[in-house]
Parts: C-alpha cells; structure tokens; sequence
C-alpha cells in the first residue's frame, strides 16, 4: 500500500501546483474588442507584456519599470536566439492610454524588435 | 474501510476499489482543471504589428493618425478626418496596398481606437501595417 499512496500524493501535489501556475500566467485585462488576424502563427510569444488600465506594466505577474522591461526582454532575445525571431505579444487594456502603450513599444524598438503582436478578445 | 473480524488464524482484509475510486476522481478533475487555463503567450487573437520609425523612403506608404480631437478620436488620413472606422474602411480601400500602411499614435488617445486602425489597415488588405509612437 505504501509505495501506491506515495504515488497517489505525488500525482496530487504536481496536479495543484500545475493547476495554479495556470491560472496565474494571466492577468486580467479588457483587451481591444477586434477580431484579429486569421494567420497569425501561434508561435510562443517569448514574453508577454501586460498594461494595465493605470499605464502599469506587469511581466510574469509583478509589475516592472520600463528599465527593467529592457533587462526582461534582452533575457527573451538571448533565449529565443535573435531579435528578429521574438515576436513579444503586448496585452493592453483596451481604455489604457495610448501614450502609455507607445512608451513600452519604443522601448521594445530600441532592444531591436521589428515584430510584435498586439493581443485582441473577440466581441462577445 | 471496512475491517471484517474473524477468528484468530484470518488476517484483516482492505477494500481498495473506493479509495481507487476517489483517486481517479481526483486525477479527472485536476487533468480537466488544468487544460482549461491556457498560457496568455497562446491567446488569440492577435494583431501583428511592425514596429519603427517612420523613415522616408523610395515608396511612402499610407499614413494614418489617431488622434484625439476634442471628445472624440478621429483617424486622420492625409488632410481628411474620419470620426467611424467604417469611413476610415472605406477610404483605405481605395488606396494603394503594396507600400504598407503606417498607424501612427498620439498620447490621449486610448488603446482600442489604435486596436481599431490597425485592424481596419489589415482588414482593408494592407500586409504590413507599422505602429509608430507619436512623439
């Protein structure tokens, strides 16, 4: 019996902590209303950029300077292997201001980044 | 669990079959829990943008403001102002594809109406849509 409820609680601990990681790789947002693009490749993002209604950034659930936006992303482009292959996915929330937006777009211009996706949810 | 008593040669006895069950219950409902939340770097949709400045070059491409005048947000093409985005449609329409299309965004304006410029850009047939900051 011992060995099979060892099994059982190890099942159980990686099932609830994947179950939670889940959850919290998403923050909650009210995207732009649009109904995107049909060919858009599905490829990982590499990083996913949060902005928030107040103009707050957040990365990976904590919210970060534009400075250190720059470190996060620089970390991105070493790991996806060049500044043209990462296409960061920028989650703005849809009555965010757009001076807001266009700060963390020229901050991304200036890591090297051509390419970028700006997330959408479909009207309901 | 139940434990039968008998005599002193039998060895107690235990019922698996409910605790299997309650383990595989268990296993559904977590296998079920954690597919429904997907990673936010997989949400679609999704408008891609290029990103720069916008350079001269041999072909200018079209240009297209947004920008908050008075309560309202208008798109503004070359001395025209669009206040709808089926006015802004159909005037892209009209207008050449092969040398992009450049959205370019002030400070005021809020996110969903330069959501709104890059998808009628794409939707009017333009494959490269830039988003350029206003200054």
């Amino acid at each position: 019996m011992t060995p099979m409820i060892d099994i059982v609680f190890q099942l159980l601990i990686f099932f609830l902590v994947t179950s939670q990681m889940a959850e919290q790789t998403r923050t909650e947002l009210d995207l732009p209303r649009e109904k995107g693009e049909e060919s858009v490749e599905q490829a990982q993002a590499g990083i996913t950029i949060n902005v928030k209604p107040d103009g707050s950034v957040v990365v990976s659930d904590k919210v970060v300077s534009l400075e250190a936006l720059d470190a996060l992303v620089d970390d991105a482009i070493k790991h996806s292997g060049g500044a043209d292959k990462l296409k960061p996915i920028v989650r703005a929330d849809r009555k965010c201001d757009s001076a807001k937006l266009n700060e963390v777009f020229t901050h991304l211009s200036s890591r090297g980044l051509t390419s970028i996706r700006l997330a959408t949810e479909r009207s309901k | 669990m139940r434990f039968r008593r008998g005599g002193a040669d039998r060895k107690p006895e235990l019922n698996l079959a409910s605790m299997i069950d309650a383990t595989f219950l268990l296993l559904s409902y977590f296998i079920f829990t954690t597919g429904a939340g997907s990673s936010e770097s997989k949400l679609t949709p999704n408008l891609r943008v290029q990103q720069g400045t916008d350079a001269k070059d041999d072909l200018e491409p079209q240009v297209v403001e947004v920008l908050r005048s008075g309560d309202h947000v208008v798109f503004r093409l070359g001395a025209t102002e669009y206040a709808t985005r089926d006015a802004l449609s159909g005037a892209l329409k009209g207008l050449s594809h092969e040398r992009g299309l450049f959205v370019r965004v002030y400070g005021g304006v809020d996110v969903g109406s330069a959501a709104t410029a890059i998808q009628v850009g794409r939707d009017a047939g333009f494959e490269a849509v830039t988003y350029v900051p206003a200054k």
